[in-house]
């Protein structure tokens, strides 16, 4: 027993290891690396046409503002679709959506009925309508600038790119402790994980919250798997296997609402962990075995897929020491190297350690809002449970061919600041 | 008359975007990271060397004066001799243990029932309690638990020994990715292993008494929660220091594109 | 319990709660809680710097009465002079920014700031400046040195064997002489010393665009057929060639060089891992992004009259006489113009 549980603590500390090297070079490229450029210079007097899908439910808070920004867009109007996708809400979304529609031509309502509710179903319904090649999407809070629209079609010159990634920056950092920690996570998995990710040609993700993609892949990949509660992370799968790729454009920037309660945090991450390991079952071995990608890209899919069952793992080697404590056989190093991962690689919300949400926020000329590194650390806990949860859900789901419920991340509805 | 050059001094660099930024290193960066690991390492060993068998005697000694704690055990760790206050442990008995795991069952009930436990402390208090209940129940089901005064005390002693000769490898870990100047890369050595040095002292003298008031029900707690994961907590914090400095560094020297 | 060991747990219930002192500071006062700096009005512009510039000069132009000496932005040791318009011989020295609701006209070895003219520009030979925007035609002799940007509102003419800054922008016609190096480039379109044959032949051109190709083939390498027609988007893992006359109706992307012969056409964007050699007389309709050079031979064509486009190269872009885009030319790592495009300078093309 004591070989066993030490050999899984090394195990895990392994696994550790290789995420903690794995983060540590993403970030070097990124602070001393040739940064791979997207393809926002592309000069585009007419540009094509282009719908915008912003899927809503429960959305009055945030509705308005995402509309009017995506409103004073300086896309060409006659080349702009908006379809606002009103999937059964209960409050005021529908009545907003449908005034904007009423004194917009090319903003269209589509209001869902039926018993399906979830964001992957409504964009497949959506889908249905649409007639441009290429397609955005945008959460309900999130708030596009005036050329966001612009930087993103433009990574479509490349005919190898499916679909496109932007940065998403939190607009409400100010609201709270947990406010200004999520931004930080933001910073670190954006500014710096997405951006390494892209200069190594490895797997940026579409992250479906401010990206877009080209209508005909997606018709190919058989659209959004409509039970799926990741359906980014799903589509990134997809998109990889069949030989398409992901640009991630750092300078499209969208401005986004971030959870400003624990409570409604914790929900968020637990859908996350439970779409994303759904995705993980059905997708690694694909990834892992795709003749399309190169040894680096699927060694980095397997990473990528696997980061959030790694909180679980994690607990399971505090388990570990745990027991092999109680049994008087726990190696020095072992609870040293272990307090270093913990620590290391603890804000798991979008997969950054401690020294890339640093460096990440070095870059954006972040001062001393650094103090609060150390309070990453008292993340650890509460995001391994919520991921641990999500877990444990989607292994249930999978046990039980059950689908999941989407449960929608609440809403403050802060105007943007501009 | 100002050159089209000016007036910007030249070493005032454009800054662009930041999400075109990068950061240049100076000349001395990477031959600074390449000699710090070894000289940090021989820098902490040398304090160890030195000063750790004096400190550890001298709070053994102060613990033996003025608390219940009187007893050491001597040891000699990589080559670094201490003595270590050793802990009466209070005798374990089955009722004492029950009821540690009787409370903290109840305990983990009312943070069941509490709305707000979906938070870091709650949920790092709730941590605490699964251990704390799992040490009393094994206490309970074995009669004992395996590490006694001494053993305990000196795997404590042994790991902040690590600890402080791995924090100059941590220092290097993540100062190599920011480019430090000579003054920060040397406060953040400094400062870990001094802080180190001192946390793991005090924490050798507040376990032994808290481990002789409270029992061995504790040890777990003890070792996993507040052990040498405190020490990287402090690391975390002297790095942000250094950083902060660093940033400020950077934005005082660099101008913001305009359109000049 | 004894006061040392209340000190003792004291002592070390602080030095648990300390690393956390000054984050607990920030989040009392919050000296760096902002958003990150939004701006919202952000849009991708070749001509931003000028439209900049002009924004917040056209307020103090507008402000003086007259000729005038007035204080400059928030600049300390600089000063704008605002007059009606300019002339001046050779060897002239401005030691102050000019903003001239008329002409400027230097002679030759002349130094200057910042220069704003509503007025034509006209500078003479081996000028020396800072920053340059016009709203109407510019005229720059050769062997100009500009340390920052041009912005032009009407046409930008530019000698031979210019240093031109980070960026020069024209709304009409850009030409450069040979021997230029340069940053970024726009103009509609960029003329190479003479690019009449190129700009004839963009004429002729309108019926080809494809803007989305209908199929999509996955090669390893790709030699299109001197001559061959190919519908389609190609991604190759490799190099491609396009023969000589060949069409390709769709975008090319490549993991290695992109090599257009004689007068071959591609209707979509080139996406190069590596360089992209238009060879003479070659067209492409749409963008050129190369992570590695670009280099155009004479009669060059890129973009077109109604559909301006962008070249990007990530390392060198060499442009040979009588090439001729239309839209923006980044190099990344620097570009020249040249007489015509030297063996050496080619020696990557396969």
């Amino acid at each position: 027993m004591v070989v066993a549980l030490n050999a899984w603590l090394t195990l895990v500390v392994l696994l550790m290891s290789i995420y903690t090297v794995r983060h540590w070079i993403f970030t070097f490229s990124r602070v001393y690396g040739k940064q791979r450029m997207s393809f926002s210079d592309a000069y585009e007097e007419h540009p094509p046409s282009v719908t915008v899908l912003v899927p809503m439910h429960n959305e009055a808070l945030v509705a308005q503002a995402c509309l009017d920004a995506l409103l004073a867009s300086e896309y060409p109007k006659d080349c702009l679709d908006v379809i606002a996708i009103d999937d059964q809400s209960t409050d005021a979304t529908n009545e907003i959506l449908l005034a904007y529609a009423e004194r917009h031509p090319h903003v269209k309502v589509l209001t869902m009925h039926g018993p399906e509710r979830g964001k992957a179903n409504a964009l497949n319904v959506a889908l249905e309508s649409v007639e441009s090649e290429f397609v955005l999407v945008f959460d309900a809070d999130y708030t596009p600038g005036r050329g966001l629209v612009r930087t993103l079609i433009n990574a479509f010159v490349d005919p190898e790119i499916g679909a496109v990634m932007g940065r998403v920056v939190p607009r409400n950092t100010n609201r709270s402790m947990l406010t200004r920690l999520l931004s930080m996570e933001r910073a670190g998995g954006y500014q710096v994980d997405q951006q390494a990710r892209y200069n190594f040609n490895l797997l940026p993700q579409y992250g479906g919250t401010v990206g877009g993609f080209r209508r005909r892949m997606l018709a190919e990949l058989g659209g959004f798997d409509q039970h799926a509660l990741a359906e980014d992370t799903e589509l990134t799968a997809k998109i990889f296997q069949h030989g398409w790729k992901i640009v991630y454009d750092n300078r499209a920037e969208c401005y986004e609402e971030v959870p400003e309660t624990w409570e409604s945090r914790f929900k968020q991450l637990r859908r996350w962990s439970r779409g994303h390991n759904r995705v993980l079952w059905s997708h690694l071995w694909g990834l892992v075995t795709a003749p399309v990608l190169t040894l680096p890209q699927r060694i980095d899919a397997g990473l990528l897929m696997l980061c959030y069952a790694v909180p679980p793992i994690l607990l399971s080697g505090w388990a570990a020491a745990l027991v092999l404590f109680l049994l008087g056989r726990l190696p020095y190093a072992g609870g040293v190297t272990l307090a270093f991962c913990v620590v290391l690689y603890n804000a798991f919300g979008n997969f950054a350690p401690v020294y890339q949400v640093a460096t990440a926020e070095v870059l954006d000329g972040s001062t001393t809002r650094l103090f609060l590194l150390p309070y990453l650390f008292y993340m650890f806990p509460f995001n391994s449970w919520a991921i641990t949860t999500g877990f444990i859900d989607a292994v249930g789901d999978i046990a039980k061919s059950r689908r999941g419920r989407w449960d929608k991340t609440a809403r403050v509805g802060n105007a943007p600041p501009t | 008359m100002p050159t089209p050059e000016g007036p910007r001094p030249a070493r005032v660099t454009i800054r662009p975007h930041r999400s075109y930024r990068t950061l240049r290193v100076s000349r001395v960066t990477w031959p600074a990271n390449a000699v710090s690991l070894p000289l940090g390492m021989l820098l902490a060993y040398a304090v160890l060397l030195l000063l750790w068998p004096r400190a550890t005697a001298w709070i053994t000694h102060v613990l033996a004066q003025n608390t219940p704690v009187t007893q050491s055990v001597s040891d000699n760790f990589l080559r670094i001799a201490s003595t270590v206050p050793v802990p009466t442990l209070p005798s374990l008995s089955v009722v004492s243990a029950l009821d540690v795991a009787g409370l903290g069952a109840a305990a983990l009930v009312v943070a069941a029932l509490y709305k707000q436990k979906n938070a870091p402390l709650p949920l790092w208090i709730i941590g605490n309690i699964i251990v704390l209940i799992a040490t009393a129940l094994w206490a309970f089901l074995q009669g004992r638990v395996a590490y006694d005064g001494p053993t305990y005390m000196l795997l404590l002693e042994r790991t902040s020994v690590i600890m402080i000769l791995c924090a100059p490898i941590f220092a290097v870990v993540v100062s190599a990715l920011l480019p430090f100047s000579t003054l920060e890369r040397t406060a953040m050595f400094t400062m870990l292993i001094a802080i180190d040095f001192v946390m793991s002292i005090l924490r050798l003298a507040v376990f032994a008494l808290l481990l002789t008031h409270a029992g061995v029900v504790i040890e777990a707690v003890l070792y996993l929660f507040f052990g040498p994961l405190i020490d990287v907590v402090y690391f975390i914090t002297a790095y942000s220091l250094c950083v902060v400095s660093l940033s400020r560094r950077i934005a005082r020297t660099e101008s913001v594109w305009e359109w000049l | 319990m004894s006061p040392v060991e209340a000190g003792l747990y004291l002592a070390y219930a602080v030095m648990v709660l300390l690393p956390l002192l000054p984050g607990l500071l920030e989040l009392r006062v919050a000296a760096d809680d902002d958003p990150l700096k939004i701006d919202a009005s952000y849009a991708r512009d070749p001509r931003f710097l000028g439209k900049s510039m002009r924004a917040k000069v056209e307020p103090i132009l507008d402000a003086a009465v007259g000729e005038a000496r007035v204080p400059f932005l928030n600049r300390k040791d600089e000063f704008a002079r605002v007059t009606d318009g300019l002339a001046s011989p050779d060897r002239e020295q401005l030691s102050e920014i000019v903003l001239s609701r008329g002409a400027f006209r230097v002679g030759d070895h002349s130094e200057m700031l910042d220069v704003y003219a509503r007025g034509e520009i006209e500078l003479g030979a081996y000028a020396r400046l800072r920053t340059l925007a016009g709203d109407r035609d510019a005229r720059i002799g050769s062997h100009a040195h500009v340390v920052r940007w041009i912005d032009v509102g009407g046409n930008c003419e530019i000698g031979g064997a210019s240093e031109l800054g980070q960026s020069v922008s024209a709304s009409g016609r850009l030409e450069v002489g040979p021997g230029v190096h340069f940053n970024r480039l726009f103009g509609k379109p960029i003329a190479v010393v003479s690019s009449a044959r190129a700009e004839l032949r963009a004429l002729e051109l309108g019926p080809l665009i494809v803007r989305t190709a209908t199929a999509r083939r996955l090669v390893k390498k790709l030699v299109v057929d001197a001559g061959a027609d190919l519908e389609g988007d190609v991604i190759a893992a490799d190099e491609v060639e396009v023969g000589a006359g060949a069409i390709v109706r769709g975008s090319i992307k490549a993991g290695g060089s992109v090599t257009l012969r004689e007068g071959a056409c591609v209707c979509g964007n080139i996406v190069a891992r590596d360089t992209v050699t238009l060879e003479r007389d070659a067209t492409v309709l749409g963008h050129i992004f190369g992570d590695g050079d670009v280099v155009l031979h004479g009669g060059a064509l890129v973009g077109d009259r109604h559909a301006p486009k962008t070249i990007h190269a990530s390392r060198n872009a060499t442009i040979a006489a009588e090439a001729c885009i239309f839209g923006w030319l980044i190099a990344e790592r620097g570009g020249t113009t040249a007489a015509a495009v030297t063996p050496h300078e080619d020696a990557r093309t396969p």
